[in-house]
């Protein structure tokens, strides 16, 4: 048997040498093996053999094919990127449109990408977020399922004795009767986001803790936790721990922690102040013992489970054991039911009764998600449309390098890298302009929004991924077309002819429009809608009313007040108690004589005998409450005519009939008095609620101005100020219109519309730059044509027209294809309000105008341009 | 023409070639060199000269048989281009003439 050489030895030889030489040099060696082994023996004859592979590792041996190739196309790639900036120079304004569209685009779309994801990582800062759920209940009752996101303040006690699951249960409470105001030392202010909470509150929630220990923070009675805005506000640059603020003047608490504000939970307080100050109080001051209360709804309760996998066997529970609201409703004959959300469905889903702020809504989110990711193509689509029509321009370019060899997968290639470059530049530019956006964008929507590029790495690596997706999505069919074109053709000069890609062309402008057409549909719909909102006659006045919060009972002193104030210039009238325009309260009412099984739910308004008078509403029969009647004040009511309506009774019919509801003292027996006009007094949104007006004397004061010079009113209002600190030196003077409130109900839509004209306006302006640029290119285009036209005696006007023709009719063919589904979703959008406009043809008519305006002027500057050339310049050379 | 200079070794390696005729192949070119030389001669430095020359188109070359005494691995024979035979040709003349021109009195010693 011949001894062969080891093998890794002839491996390594294999792998340094080229391919011509490797099977020469391996047998020589192979052979000189052989005899060296008869000669020496296996040993040696191996050393021999590996210094002869070593000595063969030289240069001349080495597979030299592949370096000559890496040459050519490092040079080719160089070329590339050489032509393109050439290209791109040579082309300056549509190079530049193309790019700056592009930025723009890609801004809107990452700043929308942002939105959604801040908006999907509300309360996700919770480590233990998987494991909290709020608890509310239903209830059925004629037909329409109504869910309270609050419980009762003794439910916590028994979730927790009684669900072996639960791990702990914290509430939280908000006073919305009255006015909570704050002190320390001169600093005086009414603070409305103060919540009151378990001491568990952190153990639960994982806020982020400045300063303070959080685990003890609530423990004492006499403690309070505050943002650090907060705390800026009332101690400055002290340090804040340790430090006693008075609440509602005869309160002294303890600072013992600051807490960064969290904007991104729905939970979103300012201060948290021991629910055992609450209680403290209501033992003292009315023998109303919180933890003991059954009955009042007013706790937000979140349970924190032991396990995630809990959730649905606790859910499963809490229906079966709470179908009498745990006790609450002695026979029920409503279906009641409890159950909990889990924690991070609440901000973009939840929206019962009682929520704690406006929640996000998840269709609204998604519906901006597509407007982003719409833009995103709109410029794509620009992008496209500028490349290929730039073609001619390189049309020679690619017939030249066909001819010289090229092959069709390298033009693609080399139009993809070329687009791939551009994307990242307009990317670059884009993060640029987001920069400037994101402010403008906060300010408009009350958002936070930020873009942490450098802590989470991932945003970049989308970024890029992005980048290079969009480059090469948006280089592809124009690498496609461009290296399609054939070299005799290019070469000759009859590329001109080929038109077969303008229609695609047109097709992307009119997807383009339509999307631009919509938008803006969409802006004067929703905008007309706001201001008939705004401007609808609630049937109440409402106009040049102050409501002064306070924070305790005052009316031994209101009539005081009353008289003082009425001495100065320029105020109407005052008023204590429910003010109109907002919510009010709900309450059961049985009537005599009718025999119904549950309580009819009804609005609850407690009044003065001033409000008639004092919100200019009328009595549509009967009367109005009167001071002489001692009975007015304890069995008289006056309901609305929407109540008198849904019993069935005419305003006449009404008078004398018998509520009855469960009180404070048992049950109450009153007699209607009278029935008042409608008015809406609550949201637009529903029909006018049937209600029940009671005398009570207690709530907000509300002062009325009629004053018609702006100057005097400040004037005015400092007076009533002056009497306002006299009297109640205790509550600070902090008020506000009554007009501004009832606006700020439809802040919603506000923000809506807002966020909606400004993503209108990036769409309108990434379309109309790509219109501007292929007018460019088309007037370039015609240049000739349009010499020869004006030589047989065509006028600038002439010209004009007929290079917009073309443009403005796609335009117009846009508008009328966005008619049907800017319809649809509108009138999809406008159910949600009781009272609203009709769309009208009117308004079509309008958005057709405006994008036609705008778009006619973004390619009337070319058209001009072009019009006005000397046709000897422009038929000169040939 | 860059490279028609012909080396020490390659005008050797190039002879050596001729001297094997129809049997010219790497190892057998530097057995043949050992034996004449009396020196040692590399196998590599053998090969790097071959490929060189064949680059410089003095040699061609054309895969022989393969055999079980070289593992399977053919021979690359080489023979001598019309260049190559020119080169080692121009080299003998040159010599020659060299030769001629060298004065007689230096080989006899300086006996004039």
């Amino acid at each position: 048997m011949t001894p062969s050489p080891p093998k890794w030895m002839t491996r390594f030889l294999r792998w340094y040498c080229r391919e011509d030489l490797v099977d020469a040099v391996e047998g020589d060696l192979f052979e000189l093996y052989s005899r060296r082994c008869a000669k020496y023996g296996k040993r040696t004859a191996n050393w021999l053999y590996f210094f002869n592979t070593l000595h063969f590792f030289q240069p001349f041996a080495f597979k030299s094919n592949t370096p000559k190739s890496r040459l050519n196309t490092m040079d080719m790639l160089g070329n590339h990127l050489k032509i393109a900036y050439r290209s791109l120079l040579k082309t300056r304004t549509v190079s530049a449109i193309n790019l700056v569209g592009l930025a723009i685009g890609i801004a809107g779309f990452i700043m929308m990408v942002a939105y959604v994801v801040n908006e999907r990582s509300y309360d996700k800062f919770n480590t233990k977020a998987d494991r909290i759920s709020r608890v509310y209940y239903s209830y059925e009752s004629r037909g329409a399922t109504t869910s309270v996101c609050q419980s009762a303040f003794a439910l916590k006690h028994r979730l927790i004795t009684q669900y072996p699951e639960v791990q702990e249960v914290v509430r939280f409470h908000r006073d919305n009767n009255d006015a909570t105001t704050l002190a320390y030392q001169d600093n005086i202010f009414t603070e409305e986001k103060v919540f009151f909470s378990d001491p568990e509150v952190f153990e639960v929630f994982d806020f982020k803790v400045l300063a303070g220990d959080a685990h003890l923070a609530l423990d004492d009675a006499n403690s309070i936790v505050m943002t650090a805005e907060r705390a800026q506000k009332y101690f400055g640059d002290d340090d804040p721990i340790g430090k006693t603020v008075l609440y509602k003047n005869d309160e002294q608490l303890v600072v013992t922690a600051i807490v960064e504000r969290p904007t991104s939970s729905h939970i979103d307080f300012d201060f948290l102040i021991p629910l055992a100050v609450k209680r403290q109080r209501g033992i003292q001051q009315e023998g109303y013992d919180l933890e003991k209360d059954h009955k009042w709804s007013a706790a937000w309760t979140y349970v924190l489970l032991k396990e995630a996998s809990l959730l649905k066997a606790f859910n499963l529970r809490l229906l079966e054991d709470g179908s009498d609201l745990f006790g609450r409703v002695k026979k029920p004959r409503v279906d009641f039911y409890y159950a909990s959300i889990p924690l991070l469905d609440i901000h973009l889903t939840s929206n019962m009764i009682g929520e704690m702020e406006v929640n996000g809504n998840l269709q609204q989110v998604y519906g901006f998600a597509v407007i982003g990711f719409l833009i995103l193509i709109i410029a794509c689509l620009n992008f496209i449309n500028l490349t290929t029509a730039q073609s001619t321009a390189r049309a020679r370019e690619i017939g030249l390098r066909k001819v010289m060899g090229a092959h069709r997968i390298h033009l693609i290639w080399q139009f993809i890298v070329e687009s791939i470059l551009l994307t990242f530049a307009a990317t670059l530019l884009g993060l640029f302009l987001l920069e400037l956006m994101i402010p403008i964008f906060n300010d408009f929507m009350d958002q936070d929004l930020s873009i942490p590029y450098l802590k989470v790495p991932m945003i970049m690596a989308f970024l890029l991924a992005g980048a290079v997706l969009i480059g090469g999505v948006a280089g592809f069919y124009p690498s496609l077309y461009l290296s399609r074109l054939k070299p005799v053709k290019t070469l000759k000069g009859e590329f001109y002819r080929d038109n077969s890609n303008t229609s695609l062309r047109k097709i992307f402008v009119v997807g383009q429009f339509v999307v631009s057409n919509m938008l803006i549909v969409g802006i004067l719909v929703i905008q007309s809608q706001l201001d008939y909102i705004k401007n609808k006659d609630l049937g109440f006045d409402k106009d040049q009313i102050l409501i002064i919060g306070h924070g305790s009972k005052i009316e031994e002193q209101f009539d005081l007040f009353r008289s003082t104030v009425a001495s100065v210039p320029g105020v109407e009238g005052t008023n204590l108690g429910y003010v109109a325009g907002k919510e009010g309260w709900v309450q059961s009412y049985n009537i005599e004589g009718e025999v119904r099984q549950e309580g009819k739910s009804m609005g609850l308004k407690m009044v003065s005998f001033d409000f008639l008078d004092f919100y200019g509403l009328e009595m549509a029969s009967g009367r109005y409450f009167v001071k002489d009647l001692a009975s007015d004040s304890t069995r008289a009511i006056v309901i609305n005519e929407a109540a008198a309506r849904s019993f069935g009774w005419t305003n006449e019919e009404a008078i004398g009939k018998k509520f009855s509801w469960r009180g404070k003292g048992g049950i109450r027996e009153s007699n209607v008095i009278g029935v008042m006009r409608d008015a809406n007094f609550e949201s637009l949104y529903k029909p006018i609620k049937p209600s029940v007006f009671r005398l009570g004397f207690f709530g907000d004061v509300a002062v009325k101005l009629r004053v018609d010079d702006p100057k005097e009113m400040m004037e005015t209002i400092a007076q009533v100020e002056e009497s306002w600190m006299a009297l109640f030196p205790q509550w600070p003077f902090e008020f506000v219109f009554l007009d501004g409130e009832i606006v700020d109900q439809y802040r919603k839509e506000e923000r809506l519309s807002q966020m909606i004209q400004f993503f209108a306006l990036l769409a309108i302006l990434i379309a109309c730059m790509g219109l501007f640029g292929l007018a460019t290119f088309t007037v370039k285009k015609r240049t000739k044509e349009i010499g020869v036209r004006k030589v047989f005696g065509a006028r600038i006007v002439n010209i004009i027209f007929l290079i917009m023709k073309g443009f403005l009719l796609l335009v117009g063919l846009s508008f009328i294809i966005s008619i049907p589904s800017a319809y649809v979703v509108l009138k999809n959008w406008l159910q949600d309000f009781e009272y609203r406009i009709t769309i009208t043809p009117i308004t079509f008519m309008m958005a057709g105008l405006i994008t036609l305006a705008v778009a006619g002027l973004a390619i009337l500057s070319q058209s001009w341009s072009a019009a006005k050339t000397t046709p000897i310049n422009s038929l000169k050379d040939e | 023409m860059k490279g028609t200079y012909l080396g020490e070794f390659e005008e050797l390696v190039l002879l050596t070639v001729g001297i094997l005729h129809d049997n010219a192949y790497g190892l057998a070119i530097t057995d043949e060199l050992e034996s004449r030389t009396k020196r040692n001669v590399m196998i590599s430095a053998v090969h790097k000269s071959l490929v060189r020359l064949e680059q410089k188109g003095f040699l061609t070359s054309q895969l022989g048989g393969a055999s079980k005494a070289r593992g399977g691995r053919a021979k690359k024979l080489y023979s001598l281009t019309a260049m190559g035979k020119r080169a080692l040709h121009d080299a003998k003349i040159l010599r020659n003439s060299m030769w001629d021109d060298v004065p007689t009195v230096v080989w006899k010693g300086g006996e004039i």
